[in-house]
Parts: structure tokens; sequence; C-alpha cells
């Protein structure tokens, strides 16, 4: 009993220690489609304008080179969401619903092993009280936008990740 | 002869059924357009998204799946709210710019499609 604990509070430490799965390494993007502009690579960055969206084949892949199971998620999907499209669960469609940062994770085996945070930019010619025009509310977005100074937490964990 | 014909029945059939409707992104289905009024124009033409459309269109939106059994209930929704307002079905262009609207059932996006609002003096009337 004693030692069953004791290979549980190793394999919990080291999950700890490792921070994630130690094995997953970059995703590869294929076959992207949709709003040309996008720019749609969870391995360094995703950058949209705000109302567009687009799809890619993205397959998740070791360190070792070969495929892994996962997902990609976006933690803020009222600024970005990703959604699966139907039959190829590879397919992933971006949809950049509102200017701002959006968190999105890569995940192995239900675990996090990547965080990026995703930009969604303004439209073109939009200014910024064009932008709040419709229901007035948006100009907190703006105030999302500025917050551009939390990219500093963005290349961290970018970093933390990469150290993994 | 009778073969040919029926080949070009089906050519001319699969054209008719083309320029009736929007191709979209994913190919999982066609998006359905319904003009409900054009500033500055009148309403005309087919279920086609029109290349472009005016600030303050208002038209209707839906989506047919490819495989309708497998997804009888379609959701249709503008990407961002700032772009469109959509009020008892009828959608209204807000903004100039190349916004896109999407189709989902069931938590997976089925397509999307992209619309091109200008200010009206610019648009094509539809």
């Amino acid at each position: 009993m004693m030692r069953l604990r004791c290979a549980l509070f190793g394999l919990a430490a080291s999950l700890v220690a490792c921070g994630a799965n130690p094995y997953y390494g970059t995703a590869t993007v294929t076959d992207q489609g949709g709003d040309p502009m996008a720019v749609i690579n969870p391995n360094s960055a995703i950058e949209m304008t705000e109302g567009s969206a687009a799809n890619a084949d993205i397959v998740l892949n070791s360190q070792t080179g070969g495929t892994m199971t996962g997902d990609i998620q976006s933690k803020d999907p009222d600024t970005l969401a990703i959604l699966h499209a139907p039959r190829n669960g590879n397919i992933y469609v971006f949809l950049a619903k509102k200017a701002g940062l959006a968190e999105v994770v890569i995940l192995t085996n239900g675990v996090e092993v990547r965080s990026i945070y995703a930009t969604v930019t303004p439209p073109p010619g939009v200014t910024e009280s064009a932008d709040a025009g419709p229901d007035g509310g948006d100009a907190g977005e703006g105030g999302s936008a500025s917050d551009a100074g939390d990219g500093g937490d963005v290349s961290d964990a970018g970093d933390a990740a990469t150290e993994e | 002869m009778r073969a040919f014909f029926g080949i070009i029945l089906t050519i001319a059939a699969a054209i008719a059924t083309a320029s009736c409707s929007t191709p979209s992104a994913l190919g999982n289905g066609t998006f359905n357009y319904e003009c409900v009024a054009t500033p500055g124009a009148s309403c005309s033409g087919g279920s086609s998204i029109p290349s472009t459309l005016p600030v303050g269109a208002q038209f209707k939106l839906t989506y047919t799946a490819s495989t309708p059994s497998t997804y009888p209930s379609v959701a249709v929704d503008p990407v961002s709210t700032n772009f469109f307002r959509v009020q008892n079905g009828v959608w209204t262009a807000l903004l100039p710019g190349s916004p896109a609207a999407y189709a989902t059932a069931g938590g997976l996006a089925l397509d999307y499609t992209f619309f091109h609002i200008e200010a009206p003096a610019k648009a094509d009337a539809q």
C-alpha cells in the first residue's frame, strides 16, 4: 500500500515538475482557407481581423515526429472561437469575434502542453469610436486590446512551454 | 441521343442550382440569402449572396447542409456582432468590411461564408 502511494506521489510529482506532457513537439498546419490575411500557426502566432473566419488542418506532433491525439481550444471564445469541422477532427475553424487577445491552448491526452495568445485586430479603417458604435459597450474591447501590455505574459507562457 | 440530352440537362440543372445559392468555405452545404431591403435599390436576384452589400442592407440568411438528415437544426450567426445586427431572423449590415457568417450544428462549425459590405454610395445596387 505504501509502495502504491509512493508510486502515485512520484507520478503526480513528475507531472507537476514537467508542467505538462513532455512529449509534445509542434503543430503542423496545412490547407489553410478562408481569410487570406489570417495567420494560423499555433507554434508561434495566431492573428486575425475581427469579423473574419479561417480554417486549417492542424496535426499535433510529438517531439519524435509522431502524430498525437489532442485538441486546440480557445479560453476566450468570445474573442476568438475555435470549433471543429465535421468529419475530420483535425480541421479547426477560427472565428474572430471581437478585437482583443485570446488565450489558445493545445492539449494532448487532456493535458495543456502549450499556450499562445491570439490577436484579433479591429477591422481596417474602423476607428475605435466606430468600433464601439453598434452597441456602445464595445468600447471596452479597446480596453482588451490595450491590454496588449499583458503580452509579456504571452511570451512568458510561450517560453515556458518551449522549455518543456 | 437520349443519354446526350440527359447529360446536358444534368449539367444545366447543376449550373442552375449553383447559381441559386452561395458556395461555402468548407463545402458542407450552401448558404441561402433572401433580400429584405436594400438602401437605395429594390430587392432582386436569387438566393446567392450579392457580391457587395451596402451598409444598411437587410436580409435573411439560412444554411442547408449537404446531409440535412445529419444536421436537421443549423444555426447561422455573424462572426462579429459589430458588423451585423440580427433581429427576428433579419440581418442588418452595420459596417463596411469583409465579415463572415458561420453555420453551426451540434457544436461543430459546418461552414462559413464572407460578405463584402460597402458604404451605400459604393455598393452595387442589388
